[in-house]
């Protein structure tokens, strides 16, 4: 099984189709319960600054959020923006993997997560391949070594 | 004399309402939030950064709805901002996880993971391209796929440039100490939407007030800081433009992850160290040259604002008056979009108690010409 960390960033990338559709294989299964309606609210995203290594805040982003429970399991959906069904859907995936015993569905959900999850890496590679096109290429012009790493030694 | 209460103007601003609103529907035109969102990016940044609110889709509508006003809109999505709970802190974003997608330096021709340029305007022809008045959608679309077939690479360079990461030019720089490292510094931001700001403010409150200020206040400022009505003259060690992810502890518990962790999405952010060389006074009192680090942080693709921004960072650590651009009040309390912009619209209220009694005074002294000294106390 991926971790949450992983599962949930597969599943927002993906996009809500692919959450719609997972969460409806594991309501169709077992009985899902919403605790806190999809509501919107702010998210408070802090950084730590590079110079001193100190911690600041960048601003918020809007975020939406739902709870449900299947059983005794709880699970929540955060994405960023406005979407609830979207956060419902998230909620519903991450309350089956907590769920105990887990929802017949979930093996099939977790292996149609981890499937999405190489497509989103092969997208992402494309993405950095096109990006790398515009890496500059000093070797023709020869001269004095500027690396950094020239510096360093 | 007191204030007195007056009525009247309810239907002068109805109409006035509606005249603006005609303004926004007159021309029989309307724009919609999706082909703002893919058409002005930066525009829509620029609102989400001031506003310090990254929610894309209602910037868009808040540049929609002030006509294109910046001003305006960042106005609504800090009122916009205002009206919703605060569900959660993030962890904290370490920015050598952003997915990069353009890094220069200006001060080392060879970096290791070398200078990506990215999509920048900084070398293009600064020329007006006429022949955008007349491009069609279909023409967009064209003109994608063709750049889309242009810029594709082959399998392998997909599986390399997905295994590249950039390590900073700044560990370089520590590691043959010419820049300080420093120890995590886990002390807790201060938060200036819930903190008024008070001097000398924490880098906390500097870095925050920095990324949402006004951006040509802050890009203004770091310039005259640059230009010499300051002492930092900085070289860009680096400049990275990517996204980073958002994420949050699962609620609850006792000892959060990284794994365990919920991703929310990825914000774009443009972050910058700019190197300034400094006199140093090591442990024993011996002072030597060496490079400070101005940093900036920015929501968006501003790279000016994040340059200048790291200006400031740098100018304002001096917090020294003689300079308006190393004074915290100065800068702090003039940067940020809404106070700078309420304050001035707020001229155009009526004033006419104030202005009559200054009217007054300055009529008085002028028909006692003996007392006007004494008009004025």
């Amino acid at each position: 099984m991926v971790t949450r960390r992983a599962r949930t960033e597969v599943l927002v990338e993906s996009g809500p189709a692919l959450a719609h559709e997972l969460a409806g294989l594991i309501e169709a299964a077992c009985p899902v319960r919403v605790v806190v309606p999809p509501r919107q609210g702010l998210v408070m995203n802090q950084v730590r600054e590079t110079a001193r290594m100190s911690r600041f805040y960048l601003g918020e982003a809007l975020m939406s959020e739902c709870r449900v429970r299947i059983g005794d399991a709880e699970g929540i959906g955060v994405v960023l923006g406005a979407d609830g069904a979207f956060a419902r859907s998230l909620a519903v995936i991450d309350a089956a993997y907590a769920a105990d015993p887990a929802p017949v569905p979930l093996a099939e959900v977790d292996e149609r997560i981890q499937a999405a999850g190489r497509v989103l890496e092969r997208k992402r590679a494309a993405a950095a391949a096109r990006i790398q096109r515009s890496r500059v290429d000093f070797d023709e012009m020869g001269g004095q070594d500027m690396s950094v790493q020239a510096v360093v030694k | 004399m007191g204030y007195v209460a007056v009525s009247g103007g309810e239907q002068a601003i109805a109409a006035s309402l509606d005249l603006t609103e005609l303004k926004r529907v007159g021309a029989g035109r309307s724009i919609e939030v999706e082909t703002i969102l893919a058409a002005l990016p930066e525009l829509v940044e620029q609102v989400e950064s001031e506003g310090s609110l990254w929610a894309p889709e209602v910037a868009a509508t808040a540049v929609k709805q002030a006509q294109g006003s910046v001003e305006e809109a960042v106005f609504l999505m800090r009122a916009y901002r205002s009206t919703l709970e605060r569900l959660y802190t993030s962890r904290v974003i370490d920015t050598d996880t952003m997915r990069v997608d353009r890094r220069i330096s200006a001060a080392f021709k060879d970096i290791a993971g070398g200078q990506i340029l990215g999509a920048t305007r900084d070398y293009s022809h600064r020329l007006i391209e006429f022949e955008l008045a007349d491009e069609t959608p279909a023409d967009v679309r064209e003109r994608a796929a063709e750049l889309e077939r242009a810029l594709a690479a082959e399998p392998q360079a997909e599986a390399a440039a997905a295994q590249t990461r950039v390590p900073r030019v700044l560990t370089y720089l520590r590691e043959i100490d010419m820049v300080r490292s420093y120890p995590l510094d886990d002390t807790e931001p201060v938060d200036i939407t819930k903190t008024p700001l008070a001097f000398p403010a924490p880098r906390s409150v500097i870095l925050q007030a920095l990324s949402r200020g006004l951006t040509q206040a802050v890009i203004a400022i770091g310039y005259a800081a640059i230009r010499g009505f300051g002492l930092s003259h900085p070289t860009v060690g680096e400049l990275r433009h990517g996204t980073v992810a958002v994420t949050i502890d699962a609620p609850g518990s006792d000892a959060p992850t990284e794994d365990d962790a919920y991703y929310l999405g990825a914000i774009p952010v443009t972050e910058v160290e700019s190197l300034i060389v400094s006199d140093e006074v090591d442990d024993r009192g011996n002072h030597r040259s060496a490079l400070d680090v101005g940093y900036g942080l920015v929501v968006g693709d501003d790279e000016s604002k994040a340059i200048a921004m790291s200006v400031l960072d740098h100018s304002l650590r001096a917090d020294d008056v003689r300079y308006p651009t190393q004074d915290q009040e100065f800068v702090l309390y003039h940067i940020d979009g809404v106070e700078a912009t309420g304050f001035i619209s707020h001229l155009k209220l009526p004033h006419y108690v104030t202005f009559q009694s200054k009217l007054d005074a300055a009529l008085r002294s002028i028909a006692e010409p003996e007392k006007g000294g004494e008009a004025d106390a």
